[in-house]
């Protein structure tokens, strides 16, 4: 062992003795081991991370909601815009109408609104669609205003 | 004006192709004589000085408000102060992309000059990669970002008001130059594949580089969360979704980077490792490139997209990663390292896991930002926490544990010997820890009993104790260096001194992963145990509520009008669990009368392990005013070990003076 363990510090003239390779080989093996080890628990997580869909959610359109009455007690995730006039805030909770210009649907949503929550805003609502027409959103994000680009013109 | 610009990216272009062409022909593996290379070298030089060009058309065009200039009509406007107009220069899509060019051609053009006085091998092919990178974004500029289209309006729209803020303006250009550093060790890996030359040569010439651009891409990362914060009044700093994600997903990739780097120079080993990790860095940057700009991700930050941009990415990604893999697979043998794994218990297993590890997240981030394209489902914000969770506290574990062990082989007894102090005291740290973690979950209960408590907090508790072990190994590896050096007869002043300046690369290192520890502990505060309460109270004064003990009685508010805003300022008097007064809170509603769009001015009051976080969100239909307050524990710990991680890096990068230094 000592002799081939010396060869294997060494960094030039590197000797292919026959216990050299077979140290090559178990240090190849290890690699293997500990790779599958690491990929294995890796697995588990991701697979706990994820179990019984709980953190997924559908993303789905206005319109598609509205159709898809299979959808009612799921979590879901939507997007539009929010009609004017619409926001109503009683105590903390805000309620509002968003739409994707076809259809239309009423999110209600306790907690801190963005700050760029207002008329004619894009919002995405998470949460879970409880009866046709009524989204109850845990989680209410406005579109970044890093997107200004589409902004319309304001020609006056 | 607008034609100077578009000529002079042209020109660009041209200067750019045939860089490409005549390094390919004249440095090949062998490279050519002196005289030969310098023409290649000054085209090299001469794509810098074209993209400047254009880069100073724009920036006129923004400095002497010539709306002729859609990129300029669009991005700012007449009333915007000087510092924003020049801001607004990065604020849109192509003006972020010239920027990051110029990034890119800048780094080339002082790599040649850097190395003209030898002209090697390795270093005209490493240009030649960066001038086709450069001839790629060029082609994209030309054809589909063009920021010199002419405008059709005559009057600036001017700039988001949110984002009129120092950490915003900072926050592109510095994660642009974290992109464009990255390019630089993808062209030294590419020229090192290219070569076949196996040595750390390749590494020694682009580590430095890829240590600023990590270090860049830190601080960029660092200022959006610390804008998302004050200026947008949800109280958090990330919120996984996926354009920050996209921010992070370079910077991992520059992590395993870094270290298969330290490995290669230190035992010339991990070379596969390294110049994959080179490719995969880059390659990330790419990504994280389509994810905010490519249009197919959901995101509430990304911008629209078209099919001639999706077309282009497309383009990249196969090109990319056709050529690197095909060189790869040639030169697979070159590259190969031989004694990668003597034992489980050394520093290359732990460097091995950590890698895996760092590409795991990698993957993970950039599945769960592609899959609602494939299956309609989203990614929720919870998924990425608890995997994010486990793993970081194992990360931290790893990088504490790590240079406590020995490469090659560990000998037990020493690591035991190693161990022991940080072991013994991160034992005894887990009972004030119970005690404290304890104390957080009565904390949240007592301001909000409706706010259920993490499931998963015990792991909170674990990443108390973690990082503790993290720090106390991290001030005894300080320790033994310093008493080494004493023993070779420093006081203990020159010692402290000559281990930072003779052995940065250490030093730094290691106040990196201590500013990680601190961070981790502020995670696991204002992550899992920030607590908050949403309130209405009547306009009136003396009107009052409480969070927890903590109480916060109305006095009334100001009204003041801005340009181009209105500002509403509540003033609250804020009473501690102590009956001690604090500062008076003044959370203020804005309204920019421009826009037609409301902001929200939070108020905090730091305090060193918490924040009480207020924002005004306005009057509702029955003329109430919304409040919301959010106590926010140990996010100091946060900001205050980020900075002390940013700190290490410049440490690491400062030039090395020459002197032995101490093993």
């Amino acid at each position: 062992m000592p002799a081939a363990y010396h060869t294997l510090q060494g960094r030039h003239f590197f000797l292919p003795t026959q216990e050299v390779i077979s140290l090559e080989k178990r240090s190849k093996n290890r690699l293997v081991v500990v790779t599958v080890i690491i990929l294995g628990l890796l697995a588990i997580l991701l697979y706990s991370a994820t179990r019984g869909g709980n953190n997924l959610s559908y993303f789905k359109t206005v319109t598609e909601i509205n159709n898809d009455s299979t959808l009612i007690g799921k979590s879901v995730r939507v997007g539009g815009k929010v009609i004017p006039k619409t926001i109503v805030k009683s105590g903390t909770k805000a309620t509002f109408k968003i739409t994707d210009s076809k259809n239309q649907i009423t999110v209600t949503y306790s907690g801190a609104l963005p700050a760029t929550f207002a008329d004619n805003i894009q919002v995405i609502a998470e949460g879970t669609y409880k009866k046709k027409g009524l989204v109850e959103a845990e989680s209410l994000v406005t579109k970044c205003p890093s997107k200004y680009e589409n902004q319309p013109i304001v020609t006056k | 004006m607008t034609y100077l610009g578009y000529i002079a990216l042209v020109l660009a272009a041209i200067a750019a192709v045939s860089a490409v062409t005549l390094l390919y022909i004249r440095s090949g593996r062998t490279g050519s004589p002196e005289h030969q290379m310098k023409l290649p070298y000054q085209m090299v030089y001469a794509i810098f000085g074209f993209v400047t060009l254009a880069c100073l058309v724009l920036l006129y065009g923004f400095i002497a408000k010539v709306y002729s200039f859609d990129y300029v009509a669009a991005n700012s406007s007449a009333d915007m102060s000087l510092f924003y107009r020049i801001s607004a220069f990065w604020a849109g899509q192509e003006g972020s992309f010239l920027l990051w060019l110029w990034f890119v051609s800048g780094a080339a053009a002082l790599i040649a000059y850097l190395r003209s006085h030898v002209y090697d091998v390795l270093t005209s092919n490493a240009l030649m990669v960066m001038s086709a990178v450069q001839a790629f974004m060029l082609a994209f500029m030309l054809v589909l970002g063009n920021p010199f289209k002419i405008a059709a309006v005559t009057v600036g729209l001017g700039i988001n008001p949110l984002l009129m803020h120092w950490a915003m303006v900072l926050h592109p250009p510095t994660l642009f130059m974290g992109y464009a550093l990255m390019t630089v060790p993808f062209a030294y890996a590419l020229a090192a594949l290219l070569t076949g030359d196996a040595s750390p040569a390749w590494v020694e010439r682009s580590q430095r580089w890829t240590l600023v651009g990590w270090l860049f891409l830190s601080l960029g990362i660092f200022l959006g969360a610390a804008w998302a914060y004050v200026v947008l009044g949800w109280g958090g700093y990330w919120g996984w979704d996926p354009v920050e994600n996209a921010s992070l997903l370079p910077w991992l990739g520059a992590t395993a980077l870094l270290h298969s780097f330290h490995i290669y120079r230190q035992r010339q080993s991990f070379k596969r490792w390294a110049i994959s990790m080179s490719v995969f860095a880059f390659f990330m940057v790419i990504m994280a490139a389509f994810m905010t700009r490519g249009g197919i991700v959901q995101s509430v930050h990304s911008f629209e997209g078209t099919t001639g941009i999706l077309v282009y990415y497309a383009a990249v990604i196969v090109t990319v990663l056709g050529v690197t893999g095909y060189l790869l697979f040639n030169r697979w043998q070159d590259f190969e390292s031989k004694h990668i794994f003597e034992s489980y218990l050394s520093r290359e297993a732990v460097y091995h896991i950590n890698n895996i590890l760092l590409i795991f997240c990698s993957v993970i981030i950039l599945v769960g930002a592609f899959l609602p394209q494939i299956t309609k489902q989203t990614v929720g914000a919870g998924v990425y926490s608890a995997i994010a969770q486990p793993l970081g506290i194992v990360l931290l574990f790893l990088i504490s544990v790590c240079p406590l062990l020995s490469f090659g082989e560990t000998n037990l007894l020493k690591f035991g010997r190693r161990a022991l102090i940080p072991g013994v005291i991160a034992i005894i740290s887990a009972v004030p820890w119970f005690f404290y973690w304890k104390s957080l979950e009565a904390m949240v209960k007592s301001v909000n009993p409706s706010q259920a408590l993490p499931a998963n907090g015990w792991l909170g508790y674990v990443g108390f104790i973690v990082a503790t072990f993290a720090i106390a190994a991290a001030c005894q590896i300080y320790g033994s260096k310093i008493r080494l050096r004493m023993q070779g007869g420093e006081g203990f002043a020159t010692a402290v001194g000559r281990f930072f300046v003779k052995t940065p690369g250490q030093a730094g290192g290691f106040i990196t992963h201590l500013g990680l520890a601190i961070v981790v502990i502020g995670l696991v505060g204002s992550s899992m145990y920030t607590v908050s309460l949403s309130k209405t109270l009547a306009d009136k004064q003396g009107a009052n509520f409480s969070a927890g003990k903590i109480k916060f009685t109305y006095q009334g508010y100001e009204q003041t009008k801005g340009t181009g805003k209105e500002i509403n300022t509540t003033i609250f008097k804020v009473v501690d669990e102590n009956g001690r007064s604090l500062r008076n809170a003044e959370p203020a509603y804005i309204y920019y009368t421009v826009r037609e769009q409301p902001g929200m001015n939070a108020d905090v009051i730091i305090q060193p392990f918490r924040d009480i976080f207020m924002v005004f969100q306005g009057i509702n239909n029955s003329n109430q005013l919304i409040f919301e307050v959010k106590i926010n524990p140990l996010i100091s710990f946060v900001w205050a070990g980020s900075i002390l991680l940013i700190l290490g890096v410049i440490i690491a990068v400062l030039p090395k003076r020459p002197g032995a230094p101490a093993k």
